[in-house]
């Protein structure tokens, strides 16, 4: 059995994205079932830092028990790819050598490449996320498998990436949803594509009670945990709630995350802002939750709606959200709204039918336990990468 | 005599991901009743736009939210003024001539229009630090404002309970 390489554009030590976060518990979680799990990166600190400053130290390191490889990332022109990148984030239409300057000028490191094309021969080698430079100049010094992390967003159309779905040796997704998304998209055959999930602790534990007594919370209310920005369609949800309790809507409205995203006036007094919680709080008011709300249109996976349905808190998701729709669908855990109507219709359900309610918690509890339990998914992994 | 145990979801095997399936709860039948019950009847509120969340608005915000958010706003901006090239490439011999005739009047106007960038993109920085800084000091005054409030609200409940009926005096009612 051969190590295992994640290459990633950068490995912080204090991941902030949800890659990074995946990455650094995927390989932890490999490392203690006894798989050589290792890290090959580049030298910059983390996705917000200048992506051409080599930060932090060349070479070898250990970051919480798994060892990382470190290599200078390349010079590069950054107002040239700033200008292609804003165009490609607008969703206007770039020439192919636009599309080239996109990974000639990201984050790359032809020091990795080298070692890469170096490494043993029975090495294997898993490439996330699919966007930047060390994932695709990478696959070309060394072929492996994409961890690829897509969305349905402009990037995923830029030929080069097209090329790069073609050349790996297999794509590993979050989700069923997405393993469509990369068939749909590039064309690849069902058996180059395999839904492996993410992993997700199964033994966390909340406390209602505890959590309804320290607020003060004795109705039924509507849980949003996740930033609180425009990002994540929380203002869309606002609004939508603020409909629903014009027609009398009986729940209430709290929301768990940093960030400041104002609260119309309508809303005023029905929406308790705790503001960013530490991480048992958190669990706890997705135990005491009547349902746990996500409003997002482009998750990737949604480990929050898994912490919830591992406490018994039924699901309700964006119905234009491929990936949490299919969830719920799967898990018969929750349900997919679209606009306003439907969520209040979908709220009275709730509160109308207490039964069904647990027992989509239940279910979904059950579907996490059974897919994303890290003794599965490192499983999958294990399965599919041959290590 | 105790009730039977509601039957168990089973597990349905679809490839990589176990999906499942609960004979007593179909969710997509569930959906599929509730939008029939909502087709007929009126949909709420037909018009949003007073509810949704319009970062500028100050009906919706407080003033200070509406300065941090608008300034945040600008100085996303102000990262990035300059334009990509437009020129788009021609095809066919004809195409690639007009092309090359093209790409140095694009150079020329990219040249001037980035000098002019660059000044302007200076005065604005200059122009967004000083809002800043008042910015700040607003916040300040405000939260000043705020703990003087508080002190007269103390205040003024001292001296109605030494009073004795705690009833706010002819002149304090108006207030």
């Amino acid at each position: 059995m051969g190590r295992l390489y994640f290459v990633v554009p950068w490995y912080p030590t204090e991941p902030t994205g949800g890659a990074e976060f995946q990455a650094r518990h995927t390989v932890q979680q490999l490392r203690r079932r006894g798989v050589d799990a290792r890290v090959l990166t580049t030298r910059v600190a983390d996705f917000r830092s200048d992506w051409g400053a080599n930060a932090l130290p060349t070479g070898a390191a250990t970051v919480e028990g798994v060892p990382v490889e470190r290599f200078p990332a390349d010079r590069r022109d950054w107002q040239l790819f700033d200008q292609v990148n804003l165009r490609i984030m607008r969703g206007e239409p770039v020439t192919p050598p636009e599309a080239r300057v996109y990974v000639e000028e990201g984050v790359r490191s032809r020091a990795l490449e080298e070692r890469l094309a170096r490494l043993e021969p029975d090495a294997a080698c898993v490439y996330m996320p699919y966007l930047h430079g060390t994932t695709y100049w990478g696959l070309k010094a060394r072929p492996g498998w994409l961890l690829p992390c897509l969305h349905d967003e402009p990037y995923a159309k830029l030929r080069p990436f097209r090329e790069q779905f073609s050349a790996a040796l297999g794509v590993l997704c979050n989700s069923r949803a997405e393993a469509l998304l990369v068939q749909r998209l590039f064309d690849l055959p069902e058996t180059k594509v395999l839904a492996v999930g993410e992993g997700v602790d199964t033994t966390v534990t909340g406390d209602a009670a505890r959590f309804r007594a320290r607020y003060r919370i004795n109705g039924p209310f509507l849980l949003y945990v996740g930033r609180n920005d425009h990002g994540k369609n929380l203002d869309r949800l606002l609004s939508d709630f603020a409909r629903c309790l014009a027609r009398g809507a009986r729940m209430s409205f709290v929301r768990v995350g940093a960030g400041r995203l104002a609260v119309p006036d309508a809303l005023r007094g029905r929406v308790l802002d705790l503001g960013f919680l530490p991480e048992q709080e958190k669990l706890d008011a997705l135990a005491a939750a009547s349902a746990l709300c996500v409003p997002g249109v482009n998750e990737s996976f949604s480990i929050v709606l898994m912490e919830g349905w591992l406490l018994g808190t039924p699901g309700l998701v964006n119905a234009d959200c491929a990936v949490t729709s299919d969830h719920v669908r799967a898990a018969a855990g929750g349900l997919a709204y679209r606009g306003a109507d439907e969520l209040g219709a979908c709220l009275d359900f709730l509160l109308d039918n207490p039964e069904a309610a647990a027992r989509m918690g239940q279910n979904g509890g059950a579907y996490v336990r059974r897919n994303f339990d890290w003794d599965v998914v490192v499983a999958r992994l294990r399965r599919a990468l041959a290590v | 005599m105790s009730e039977a145990p509601p039957p168990q979801p089973e597990v349905v095997d679809v490839g990589e991901i176990i999906r499942i399936v609960d004979p007593e709860l179909d969710v997509d039948a569930i959906m599929a009743e509730i939008r029939a019950n909502l087709a007929g009847r009126a949909p709420l509120d037909p018009d949003p736009s007073s509810l949704v969340y319009r970062p500028g608005e100050a009906a919706l915000l407080s003033a200070q939210t509406e300065l941090e958010w608008e300034l945040e706003q600008a100085i996303d901006a102000q990262r990035d003024l300059g334009v990509a090239d437009q020129l788009r490439p021609g095809a066919g011999l004809v195409g690639a001539l007009a092309t090359r005739i093209k790409a140095p009047l694009h150079q020329l106007a990219r040249f001037y229009v980035d000098l002019s960038v660059q000044k302007q993109a200076s005065l604005q920085g200059h122009v967004l630090r000083a809002l800043k800084v008042l910015a700040r000091q607003s916040a300040e005054a405000r939260d000043e404002c705020a703990r003087l409030r508080q002190e007269v609200e103390q205040l003024r409940a001292e001296i109605a309970a030494r009073r004795g009926d705690g009833a706010p005096s002819g002149n304090e009612r108006g207030t």
